[in-house]
């Protein structure tokens, strides 16, 4: 059992996937270079050496050949896990990863699978709009792909193996603020959720979501940095008497839909945190189904707290009134009341 | 005392019908057995009779509204009666509210004015989860204030008002009972109190009072419905025959005496006095309990004169049990709750027997109890 | 032309014909509202496709494009399992769930086809590191269209296939239009293949309407790269004799045009070759001809008899099991 962060559990996963399988490899820009970053949150740091520069991939600046390459290899029988620098450079390979790796299965009739895992960094974090979105919903909305989310150390390392070993593209949105990259990496304003990761071989189960904190009042359901928000809210709120559970669903797709209606089942009251912004996004969705199937359960209107629809904003002034807080989650549930 | 006007259960189909047409204007006199108004069922379209002579003092329901059967849509006075402000008739006065509120869409569908009841704006606004709570529990909610968000009727507003007793049942009932699937213990307000409390599957009675109501005690239609409450008030008579030392210490049993049935009316608690109980036939208690009659006009809960033996529907008014006997001029009360329904269609209510230990020994109580809970479970021992 | 074995020859005129009319039955079909989609038919450009896989393994792999019928017949995907598919019945290549577009069997090595133009070029990238890896030489052929020459994805693809030697051979199959925009109208340079010397890759250009052609320059390319050298570009001349699709009034070209490309056809030139070289008669070719309409009569009558899928079908296979 050690404490890891984020970025190392990662590199662990993938250290321990690629020891327990020679089909896996990796490719990605920046992430196998000697005397490089390790990829751009240094996730990969290290590898090349134990792996050498065949398994740890650098390719050109090109998202839609690392896409292809991945899915193409994932056709022909290897497991690539290939990186993006920022999530926002998937809207590049965005033909590769919704026409491509999320169709085949279908266009050829469930007789071709594609085992690829997609890492992309997401999140607001100083970098103004074009490397600071939160793309998730782009993504829920492809069927084909699976999706997750980590926000812990724990989780990190054993959604990834379960990524690995899936045999559906699977696509992991990373939060920049949790990685807890040390140096020249390190983020301003991180989280560093360093957490005990096992030794041994684990997985997180895709499509497993889990409680982080149980209460009787609220459901309140959080993704990445939103789950400590979140926590951090319900803490606040317990001393108002108000007792919020917090669900991390850990899997966008397939989602663990019945941790949440059954939730909500409880607590009559529901509100959904994201940094992404609200329209036609994931908290919508999560609002909408839990209105479908838990209607008579609702004791108040289920919310969303979401970044308004601009983009990213630079300035810390604007980012900070951009992002949801544990202070805005506290005002809204308080309305519920 | 004044004459609620009730719609028929007409339609074994459904729930609601559709109030065709007033034959009488408020103001005007009506006699018993004339056309009083009309309903429209998915079938026909049938006059209705009215059931006492008097002046139509008022309706609830317009022409064209769908209306919930049995509720109240209307009253007639009696001569020399007034009409109560609905300041002093919390229950009557709402009755018909509800019957209009509830029918909903429904009965904006039917074309039909806006029921004289509803003002614009108005609308109550309540979460779907307490809405649910409270068909499930017979709540009112139409009556109660919410205290969520933007004034919503919210869930801890349904619990509240399962949880309070209604006045004028304050001074009789310490505490509100929880409601709980465990046998309460013996818990008395006062020492030489006794209380037993079972909670009792009344599925094969409702079955029975269903069947009563569709073909009628002696197989032809009868206007007469018979309640699960009308059906357990025989039963603790009938109880009390087969142990005829039993509720009374001083012997003889219900059935040369009487019975007091608690009721609310009139904004206060009152005792409907049964005169000797045990000569009477199901059908002819049941049309005695629902009738106007032999109500004791004085105000305190049990007068002097009061039957020693009390039957109390506690289900009417919300609630599962009583917590607490410390009336001594009783000699014992027979409360029932509220009818819950199971998901295997099953029902259950609480049945409750408290008792003055002067005038009723342990051991007779629970005789006469065990006898009370065998037949409400298995009524074909009743005849 | 001699060094081609003559099953070879013979293979490959079949291949061409049992192309040819496929496509032709499809437009029937089609036109008769039995193919409920709008068709790509590769009628003209048999030579292409028939020249380069003939030079092809099982384990090799084939990606193609929005025009695929051709690429999968040749690379030995069942005919009736296409026609299936075009009839939107439960035992087509994709259990109806792609349709002209995607047909392909990856048991034969041709994935279901990609319909977005150039999206296969890094696909088949991909296909080809792993055969490298592998330790296979088995090569990845990416055919596209002189349209598809100038998508990006094409250029990322044949950059990396170049830095990282992958067994890929690119066939271009230049019809001379994208849908309608003729390519000289796209691009400064005469040929795609002068493309290839910018990504340091060997380019190759050979007569697409000469089947003997396109199997010698295919053989050249396929070998080159199962022998680790790296990536080669083929551009084919060629023409398709029909519509880009079904809805194609063909107003922007000429009859002239059409008329010069029709006269170097390449199954009629095979067959003239043939008899002027002694090997066939214009007997044993009708014979040919006649069992190539029996199979493809099998094929419609297999199509046919086939049901269609469930309708909640749908809901199958959006993830793999």
């Amino acid at each position: 059992m050690a404490m890891l962060t984020i970025a190392e559990a990662l590199r662990e996963g993938i250290r321990e996937e690629m020891m327990r399988d020679p089909r896996v490899f990796c490719l990605g820009e920046d992430i196998g270079i000697s005397g490089g970053f390790g990829g751009a949150f240094t996730v990969t740091l290290g590898l090349s050496d134990q792996f050498g520069h065949e398994r740890i991939l650098d390719t050109p600046i090109s998202e839609i050949g690392i896409a292809g390459v991945a899915i193409g290899a994932a056709m022909a029988g290897l497991r690539p896990i290939a990186d993006v620098q920022y999530g926002d450079f998937l809207f590049c390979m965005m033909d590769q990863l919704a026409n491509q790796a999320a169709k085949m299965t279908y266009m050829s009739g469930g007789t071709v699978a594609v085992p690829m895992v997609m890492r992309a960094p997401v999140g607001s974090t100083r970098r103004g709009t074009q490397h600071a979105q939160s793309l998730e919903a782009f993504f829920t909305h492809v069927p084909g792909l699976k999706i997750v989310a980590p926000s812990t150390a724990y989780d990190a390392k054993g959604l990834l193996k379960a990524a690995v070993r899936d045999d559906n593209p699977v696509l992991i949105f990373e939060h920049k603020l949790l990685y807890g990259s040390k140096g020249a990496r390190s983020e301003k304003g991180a989280l560093s959720p360093i957490g005990e990761v096992p030794d041994e071989d684990y997985i997180v189960p895709i499509g497993k979501g889990i409680i982080r904190r149980e209460g009787t009042d609220v459901t309140i359901v959080g993704k990445l940095t939103t789950v400590y928000m979140a926590l951090a809210a319900a803490e606040e709120l317990a001393k108002s008497g108000i007792s919020a559970e917090v669900i991390d669903p850990r899997t966008l797709v397939p989602l663990d839909k019945e941790l949440i209606l059954s939730s909500v089942r409880k607590t009559g009251r529901l509100v959904v945190v994201e940094e992404d912004n609200k329209t036609g996004g994931w908290a919508g969705d999560i609002l909408a189904t839990v209105a479908e199937e838990a209607f008579f359960y609702l004791d108040a209107p289920v919310k969303r707290i979401s970044a308004p629809d601009t983009p990213p904003p630079f300035a810390p002034v604007m980012e900070a009134y951009y992002l949801p807080s544990a202070e805005k989650i506290i005002q809204t549930v308080k309305s519920l009341f | 005392m004044a004459h609620e006007i009730l719609v028929p259960p007409l339609g074994q189909t459904t729930d609601t019908v559709i109030l065709a047409t007033w034959y009488r204007q408020v103001g005007e006199q009506v006699a018993q057995g004339e056309t009083l108004f009309a309903i429209e069922t998915d079938k026909a379209t049938l006059d209705i009779e009215a059931q006492a002579s008097g002046v139509l003092a008022r309706v609830l329901a317009q022409a064209g509204d769908t209306v919930i059967v049995l509720s109240s849509i209307g009253t007639i006075l009696l001569a020399g009666e007034h009409l109560a402000s609905p300041a002093t008739t919390p229950d009557g006065g709402k009755k018909a509210v509800q019957a209009v509120e509830h029918a909903g869409p429904t009965s904006t569908e039917s074309g039909a004015a806006a029921p004289a009841s509803r003002r614009p704006g108005q609308r109550i606004f309540i979460s779907p989860r307490a809405k649910r709570l409270a068909e499930t529990t017979g709540v009112d909610w139409q009556t109660l204030t919410g205290t969520g968000p933007e004034g919503a009727i919210v869930e801890r507003d349904i619990r509240m008002a399962l949880a309070t007793p209604i006045a004028p049942l304050q001074h009789l009932i310490e505490a509100p009972a929880p409601i709980t699937n465990q046998q309460p213990a013996a818990a008395m307000a006062a020492p030489n109190a006794g209380q037993l409390a079972a909670e009792v599957d009344v599925s094969a009675l409702a079955t029975l009072c269903e069947r009563l109501r569709v073909r009628g005690p002696t197989g032809i239609q009868s206007n007469v419905i018979v309640t699960v409450a009308d059906v357990i008030a025989w039963i603790a008579i009938k109880a009390d025959q087969r142990h005829p030392t039993g509720i009374q210490s001083n012997g003889g049993g219900l059935t040369g005496a009487s019975m007091g049935v608690l009721v609310a009316g009139e904004g206060q608690f009152n005792v409907k006095v049964i005169r000797e109980p045990g000569s009477k036939s199901l059908i002819s208690l049941s049309r005695e309990i629902a009738s106007s009659e032999s109500i004791a006009k004085d105000a305190t809960p049990v007068a002097p004169a009061a039957p020693a033996f009390l039957f109390a529907d506690l289900g009417q008014y919300s609630l599962d049990t009583v917590n607490g006997f410390n009336d001594v001029q009783n000699s014992a009360l027979l409360s029932i709750g509220r009818i819950r329904h199971y998901r295997d269609c099953s029902q259950t209510l609480w049945v409750t027997l408290s008792y003055s230990r002067a005038e009723l020994s342990d051991f007779y109580a629970a005789q006469y109890f065990n006898t009370v809970v065998q037949l409400i479970e298995d009524p074909d021992l009743l005849f | 032309m001699q060094q081609i074995a003559t099953p070879v020859l013979l293979d490959m005129y079949r291949r061409m014909l049992t192309i040819r009319r496929f496509e032709e039955r499809c437009n029937t079909l089609f036109m008769q509202g039995r193919i409920p989609s709008t068709l790509h038919l590769y009628i003209g450009q048999e030579a292409v496709a028939v020249g380069v896989c003939a030079n092809l393994r099982l384990s090799d792999y084939v990606l193609g494009t929005h025009r695929p019928h051709g690429h999968a017949i040749a690379k030995g995907v069942a005919i009736r399992d296409i026609m299936a598919e075009l009839m939107a019945k439960d035992t087509g290549c994709s259990r109806g769930k792609a349709g002209s577009m995607h047909v392909g069997d990856i048991r034969v090595g041709m994935p279901p086809a990609i319909g977005i133009v150039g999206g296969n070029a890094p696909i088949a990238c991909g296909m080809a590191l792993a055969q490298k890896r592998q330790g296979r030489d088995d090569v990845t052929v990416c055919f596209f269209g002189d349209g598809a020459a100038n998508e990006g994805a094409v250029h990322e693809a044949m950059n990396m296939a170049s830095i990282w030697a992958l067994p890929v051979i690119f066939v271009c199959e230049n019809n001379l239009y994208g849908a309608s925009t003729p390519y000289g109208s796209v691009s400064k340079l005469e040929n795609v293949a002068d493309r290839a010397v910018a990504y340091g890759m060997r380019g190759m250009i050979a007569d697409g309407s000469d089947v003997l052609a396109v199997y010698e320059a295919a053989c050249d390319a396929v070998s080159f790269s199962r022998k680790g050298n790296g990536p080669v570009l083929l551009e084919c001349k060629t023409y398709r004799l029909c519509g880009h699709s079904r809805s194609d009034p063909l107003t922007y070209r000429t009859k002239e045009e059409e008329a010069l490309w029709r006269d170097k056809e390449p199954i009629k030139r095979l067959g003239e070759w043939f008899v002027a070289q002694g090997l066939k008669t214009t007997a044993d070719l009708a014979e040919i001809e006649r069992e190539v309409g029996l199979a493809i009569d099998d094929a419609v009558a297999f199509a046919d008899a086939s049901p269609y899928p469930l309708p909640e079908d749908a809901l199958k296979h959006v993830f793999y099991e």
